[in-house]
């Protein structure tokens, strides 16, 4: 176990151009012809994406998405089961931060989209060692709960995901 | 944007920026060549319709702005090129070019001619083209079919900005060539109205006896569109200008009549003709004694009396009164009082009244704004409001339709200057949460609903305004959260819930017994059908989670990477093993 950080040197990755989607105009006052449903404003993964990108990686000041760590392509989301399932790819092999990584995810995930959707988080096959014990771990309600008691633990999600509104403008 | 329209909006912004360069040199040369280059090129490919229409009227308005000259060439082309396509589709029925037609004489009025106005005098070139298109409708054929697909509305609309930037003088020959046409082609016998034979208490008597009003000649399409043009006319021009008919020997009611008549019958723009007529001249005509005559009888077995049309006309007549100053307004504004509380008339004719007030209190740009020279006492809007909101506060509670009177109320506090609504935040709050509550229940209300929130959200802006929230928070919070869920408009949602996560900031002793409502309401919204309102609903649900404290800045020590390292390597028990691990103990090259 060394002191100093897991990965010193992580490739970094440039920021992918944000797509902006094309919205009503806000201040036109009357609806869409079809109010029931937009079919623009579906749950899409790129909502999930957006929602996750900028999450600061525990160790480095770079967002997930800079470090490759997430990418839209390995989000999946079933709006009609509620189901969101998201895979992410550690840097290195033997990464202890990878529960951490996961549990800034659920939190991210929790706070954005409403309680009945189902959120398995895994980490890509073949990308970490003890894969499965973190799989299992990670998508446990009762160690996820019992660690976001943790204090210690809270300011280090909180430092993971609140630090990009002070660093993203 | 993709990159071929970019790349043609660079080119453009260059070419105008060259074209500046060039109208700013000494060098009178420069200023030929680009006309001859760009501009008449330009015109050319508009001409030959080689660009599509919105691109071609961008193109040739930012050329037009290099100078004036460049300016007037592209207003004469375009000129040129309405009358063609208007006698296209009048004439030889091409309906399918109306939509281009109608684009056209937005852009010719909307911007070049106000461009023009602003860059200096264009009152000839203004007079000439409403001639000219005064000389069309002498056509009969063009007058039957000018109103299919909304042409006349355009027309109609470039008429008022022609007069409006026309010199009193060339506004007079305006009116003197319309006055002809109307009294050559209108089929109604037009001489009624010019003499005294007819007179006021003929009005009084027809509402009486709608048969009365019927049985004068009806109108055919060909004389409704005559008369809609030239209440355009007559709604735009100058106070000062006199008018039609300038003999003195007969009556100068003769405008005033004619649009009397027609709104009587329920023709929408001769009732804004009266009201700009009344506004700028009242002491001209007898068409106000006329109006409050016909109101003052009793009413009560004519329903003709209160459709529709004739209500809104007769807001129209009391905006034009009020904006001016005058006391004769209280009758109208009497009348639609009691048409709203009494509601004996039936909902349709109190819901008309209703609306009757958003259009005095609220900006029109078709008629009676300053655009087309209507007479405004300054801070009318205050007077009014200061009239109208204790009544209807009180009627409130006592009416027999109150969603009627919440609408009115709400018209009349949306149309108001926040300042004075913000003024008397203390006293309206209660009332303005009440008729949000009310009024959200019918789709027919969203946009009064929206109008109300907004100036909620403004109230709830204003330092002296939060007082008065804070006083009745549990009240507003409920109607906050209530339109969280609000299912006919999406915008009342979104704006709710801005103004629920700007409430976080409040004073925490006050907040935190509504924050599990707060928090419930807002996670329903996190499964919102439409993705603004999730993001708000994500912000307040972060801005109320975490309340007022800040992100509080850390460095990540090796000291904070060493707990949090413990605590994934010993799990749950790493608080045991903490003490365990800091004492100094010689463990083989890990621990210093």
């Amino acid at each position: 176990m060394t002191l100093g950080l897991i990965n010193a040197n992580p490739v970094v990755h440039e920021r992918r151009e944000r797509l902006s989607r094309a919205d009503d105009p806000p201040h036109h006052p009357y609806p869409h012809p079809h109010p029931h449903s937009h079919p623009d404003d579906v749950l899409d993964a790129l909502d999930v994406f957006d929602s996750v990108r900028d999450i600061r990686d525990p160790e480095h000041p770079y967002s997930l998405e800079q470090l490759s760590v997430l990418s839209e392509e390995s989000i999946t989301v079933d709006e009609k089961l509620g189901r969101i399932q998201i895979t992410f790819t550690p840097t290195v092999q033997h990464c202890s931060m990878a529960t951490v990584i996961g549990l800034c995810l659920r939190v991210k995930l929790m706070q954005c989209f409403p309680p009945h959707f189902k959120v398995d988080i895994k980490v890509s096959p073949g990308s970490l060692a003890n894969e499965e014990a973190v799989n299992k771990q990670l998508n446990d309600k009762e160690r996820v709960a019992a660690a976001l008691e943790n204090p210690n633990l809270r300011q280090l999600v909180d430092e993971c995901l609140y630090s990009s509104e002070l660093y993203s403008y | 944007m993709d990159r071929s329209t970019l790349l043609w909006k660079s080119t453009l912004e260059g070419l105008i920026q060259i074209g500046s360069v060039a109208e700013n040199s000494i060098d009178r040369r420069r200023s030929l060549v680009y006309t001859a280059l760009v501009v008449e090129n330009l015109l050319s490919a508009f001409i030959n319709s080689t660009l599509p229409l919105d691109l071609s009227l961008e193109a040739l308005y930012g050329i037009g702005m290099v100078g004036k000259h460049q300016m007037e060439q592209v207003l004469q082309v375009v000129e040129e090129i309405i009358v063609v396509k208007l006698l296209k589709v009048c004439l030889e029925g091409e309906f399918v070019q109306a939509d281009t037609l109608i684009s056209l004489l937005q852009f010719y009025s909307g911007r070049i001619i106000s461009w023009l106005s602003d860059a200096g005098d264009v009152s000839e070139v203004a007079m000439q083209f409403a001639l000219h298109i005064w000389n069309q409708m002498e056509n009969k054929n063009i007058l039957k079919n000018i109103h299919v697909m909304g042409i006349l509305d355009a027309l109609m609309m470039t008429m008022k900005h022609l007069v409006s930037v026309s010199t009193i003088n060339h506004q007079s020959v305006i009116l003197q060539k319309s006055h002809e046409i109307i009294l050559k082609s209108v089929s109604c016998p037009t001489e009624w109205f010019a003499t005294e034979w007819f007179p006021t208490e003929w009005f009084a008597t027809a509402f009486q006896n709608p048969e009365l009003l019927m049985s004068s000649p009806s109108s055919s399409v060909e004389d409704l569109n005559l008369i809609s043009l030239f209440a355009s006319v007559i709604t735009a021009v100058s106070a000062q200008t006199p008018l039609p008919p300038s003999n003195p020997n007969s009556s100068s009611n003769f405008v005033s009549n004619l649009f009397l008549f027609f709104f009587l019958r329920g023709h929408m723009p001769a009732a804004q003709a009266l009201a700009s007529t009344i506004n700028k001249n009242p002491t001209d005509s007898k068409a106000i004694e006329s109006c409050l005559s016909i109101l003052s009888e009793d009413k009560t077995e004519n329903k003709q009396f209160f459709k529709k049309d004739i209500i809104t006309g007769f807001a129209l007549i009391g905006k034009g009164l009020v904006m001016r100053g005058d006391d004769r307004s209280k009758e109208i504004i009497q009348f639609l009082l009691k048409l709203v509380i009494s509601s004996q008339h039936g909902l349709d004719a109190a819901l008309s009244a209703a609306d009757g007030f958003h259009i005095i209190m609220g900006d029109s740009d078709g008629c009676l704004n300053k655009k087309f020279h209507a007479v405004i006492k300054p801070l009318y809007k205050q007077r009014l409001y200061s009239t109208l909101v204790p009544v209807l506060l009180k009627s409130m509670k006592e009416a027999n339709s109150k969603e009627v009177v919440c609408r009115a109320f709400g018209h009349v506090i949306s149309d108001a200057p926040l300042t004075a609504v913000i003024g008397e935040a203390h006293k309206i709050l209660l009332a303005v949460a009440h008729s949000i509550i009310t009024l959200s229940t019918d789709i027919q209300n969203k946009d009064v609903v929206y109008s109300l929130l907004l100036v909620l959200s403004g109230i709830l802006m204003d330092s002296t305004g939060k007082e008065s929230i804070i006083e009745n928070l549990h009240i507003v919070i409920g109607v906050l959260t209530q339109l969280v869920s609000y299912p006919h408009l999406m915008l009342v949602r979104e704006t709710a819930i801005q103004c629920i996560t700007s409430m976080s900031t409040l004073p925490h002793s006050k907040i935190y017994p509504v924050k599990p409502q707060v928090l419930k309401a807002v996670t329903r919204a996190l499964d919102d059908k439409r993705r603004a309102v999730r993001q708000e609903a994500v912000r307040c649900r972060q801005a109320w989670s975490r309340g007022n404290m800040h992100v509080r800045r850390y460095k990540l020590l090796g000291r904070s990477l060493k707990k949090v390292w413990t605590e994934m390597v010993y799990g749950s028990w790493a608080h045991l093993f903490i003490g365990f691990i800091r004492t100094p103990r010689v463990f083989p090259g890990k621990f210093v």
